[in-house]
């Protein structure tokens, strides 16, 4: 065992000592990421928030026949200007969106003609909301008018609602939010567990090859299963610090959006800004059994020693570091699999056999503690199986640094 | 004692070594001498159990390298011709791991390291990183490294090679040390003036054969000429060996 921590302590070390990469890592994942979130988000949301809430103005082609609307138009703070052509304002980019207001609107809408007002906006602006903010203003003026129409008409106001639609969740809180984090959770940390260690797996054989700080550590009474598990020690360390490094920068990012949109949230009237502020306490909802969350975490273990041990066993292979990260390319493409597979495995009803399928298995099996409905059998089922194929690929790489083709292949 | 039976290793069709035998005595230092390519660092990596004979066998202290490879390496001290030094460690780190690779630890680990800096006189630069050091400190370190585990028999791989007259020097007095504390010792070089400078006996290595086995004296009396660089010149036929007096 002495020689196996020596053999991890010294890839740590010397991972460590590479300030550059290092730093550059931390100021890559602390703030460089949550400012990459945060950034455009805020952004988003303040011009969002601002078109919203600030008076806007609108040309309006045909203003002379509709005062009223004019007049409810301002009380939502939107400003009405007299056009002669509010197509051509909004071409030469003057307003973003403008209204056309046919001859006599009011009078024959008094009269009860059913009639067409025309939002002209610019649909290349894709993130501009200004059209869907008047477009709402619109909307409960008509609705408000046909209040007017069915009490002049003494007829009951529920008239144009003979049913209204009410949507109730079958699932229970900890099912929903578990189903959200399902989405997430497994398919982030499996392609993390999968590639993370990668700098470091290709560091200390290719690299060692390379370097030709190698040989003189075969010519040691050192046993070659036990370098190999200092190795793997030192890969699967570097993933885990690669995690915990990535929840602080998930956790920096959101902490981010959380205070960019409680900062626009208090303004009215911005539904998006609103529901993501809003949803932040709803999870509170969630609840998860302690030992499920040790579970969760357990499921990473053996997929972090298989891709470990295919990192080791591929750039053991390698002559050189270029060389080795060229191998491993298709493999940061194979381990993406665990983000797609997610997305399907919402509707599959898994029979116990699919709990032995690589990786595949070792979703469901966390989605099924996500979402609090686990079960012993598919648990054993999924922990052994990725546990033979985890020791399989160890056995790879043990066998890849016991070949003297491979050892000496520079 | 070192005791090479008619060792073989073959690299597909090409015969780097092919049926070499000699023998090294305890309290002797023997140079291996061929020019590149003729098979000398192969032996090494064969006696060091880093490669499998194709063919035959050898024995260090006893210890067959087919069947305890790992008791071979046990009494090996391996100085190899690329000396690998990672470059963000100190020497005294290189020590400490080389040395937990022999499972020493503890004080006696540490006063071990410390006769070693003494005696190679390492002081200055032994808490340095290695990234900036010469070939000269380098070679030193990786000296060290080699004998950490006070071994009886050593292999070294071209010790002197690249290196400034002091440093050669030093590796020259190193060596004979050795042999005075009864050490076997295998070195491996092109240059012959180093091997009849350093060695007792001298083995010709040519194309991986021996083609000479014998103290510089009786090389000279086998090929009829008066020095060792003729002798070797006659005897492999060929005048591709690096020669400094």
């Amino acid at each position: 065992m002495k020689v196996v921590i020596a053999v991890w302590r010294k890839e740590m070390l010397d991972f460590l000592r590479d300030r550059r990469k290092l730093i550059w890592a931390l100021v890559y994942s602390l703030i460089l990421t949550p400012a990459l979130f945060v950034v455009p988000a805020g952004f988003l949301m303040f011009r969002t928030t601002q078109q919203m809430t600030q008076t806007l103005k609108v040309p309006v082609q045909g203003i002379e026949n509709a005062p009223q609307l004019v007049e409810y138009l301002k009380k939502a703070e939107i400003d009405a200007v007299a056009a002669t052509d509010a197509e051509k304002l909004i071409q030469e980019k003057q307003f973003t969106v403008g209204l056309i207001v046919p001859s006599d609107f009011e009078k024959r809408v008094d009269a009860g003609e059913s009639l067409e007002l025309i939002v002209v906006s610019d649909e290349s602006k894709s993130l501009d909301v200004t059209a869907s903010r008047l477009i709402g203003v619109l909307e409960s003026y008509r609705n408000e008018l046909v209040t007017v129409r069915l009490e002049r008409n003494k007829l009951p106001a529920d008239l144009l609602k003979p049913f209204t639609v009410q949507r109730r969740n079958a699932a229970t809180a900890t099912e929903t939010a578990g189903s959200t984090l399902s989405l997430i959770i497994p398919g982030l940390f499996l392609t993390l567990g999968l590639t993370a260690g990668m700098q470091v797996a290709v560091n200390s054989t290719a690299g060692e090859k390379e370097r030709l700080t190698l040989e003189p550590v075969l010519f040691t009474p050192v046993d070659r299963k036990k370098l190999v598990l200092g190795k793997l020690l030192a890969v699967l360390t570097s993933i885990a610090v690669f995690i915990v490094n990535m929840f602080l920068s998930l956790g920096l990012s959101f902490l981010g959006l959380v205070f960019v949109a409680t900062r626009f949230s208090s303004d009215a009237g911005n539904a998006s800004v609103n529901a993501f502020a809003t949803s932040v306490p709803q999870a509170g909802a969630y609840s998860i059994a302690p030992l499920d969350v040790f579970m969760t975490i357990l499921c990473i273990l053996p997929i972090m020693i298989l891709g470990a041990s295919i990192q080791l066993a591929i750039s053991t292979w390698a002559r050189s570091n270029d060389e080795a990260y060229g191998y491993l390319n298709p493999l940061s493409f194979l381990s993406s699999l665990p983000l797609i597979v997610v997305l399907f495995i919402q509707d599959v009803i898994p029979a116990l056999w699919y709990y032995a399928i690589p990786i595949f298995g070792t979703v469901l099996a966390m989605r099924d503690l996500l979402i609090g409905k686990s079960l012993p059998s598919s648990l054993f089922v999924m922990f052994v199986s990725s546990l033979v194929y985890a020791l399989l690929a160890l056995g790879w790489a043990v066998w890849m640094f016991g070949r003297e083709e491979v050892m000496f292949r520079t | 004692m070192i005791e090479v039976e008619n060792i073989a290793k073959h690299f597909k069709k090409v015969k780097a070594v092919d049926g070499v035998s000699f023998k090294v005595r305890d309290g002797e230092v023997v140079g291996l001498l061929g020019a590149n390519g003729a098979g000398k660092t192969t032996i090494m990596r064969l006696l060091g159990t880093v490669l499998q004979p194709t063919q035959g066998t050898a024995r260090v202290q006893g210890y067959d390298v087919r069947q305890k490879p790992n008791d071979v390496r046990r009494v090996l001290g391996v100085l190899p011709e690329y000396w690998g030094l990672y470059e963000r460690f100190t020497p005294r780190e290189h020590l400490r791991l080389f040395g937990a690779f022999h499972e020493l630890d503890g004080p006696a680990l540490e006063r071990r390291i410390d006769e070693l800096i003494v005696l190679l006189d390492m002081s200055e630069y032994a808490d340095r990183e290695c990234k900036r050091f010469s070939k000269g400190m380098s070679q030193k370190v990786a000296l060290a490294r080699a004998i950490i585990h006070d071994p009886s028999h050593l292999l070294l791989d071209e010790p002197t090679s690249g290196l400034d007259v002091m440093s050669a020097r030093q590796v020259r007095d190193l060596i004979s040390h050795n042999r005075e504390q009864g050490r076997c010792i295998i070195v491996s070089t092109h240059i012959l003036s180093e091997a009849e400078r350093l060695c007792d006996r001298l083995v010709l290595i040519d194309h991986g054969h021996v083609v000479a086995d014998g103290t510089p004296t009786e090389i000279c009396a086998l090929s009829g000429k008066s020095t060792v660089e003729e002798a070797f010149l006659a005897l492999v036929g060929r005048e591709d060996v690096e020669v400094i007096a």
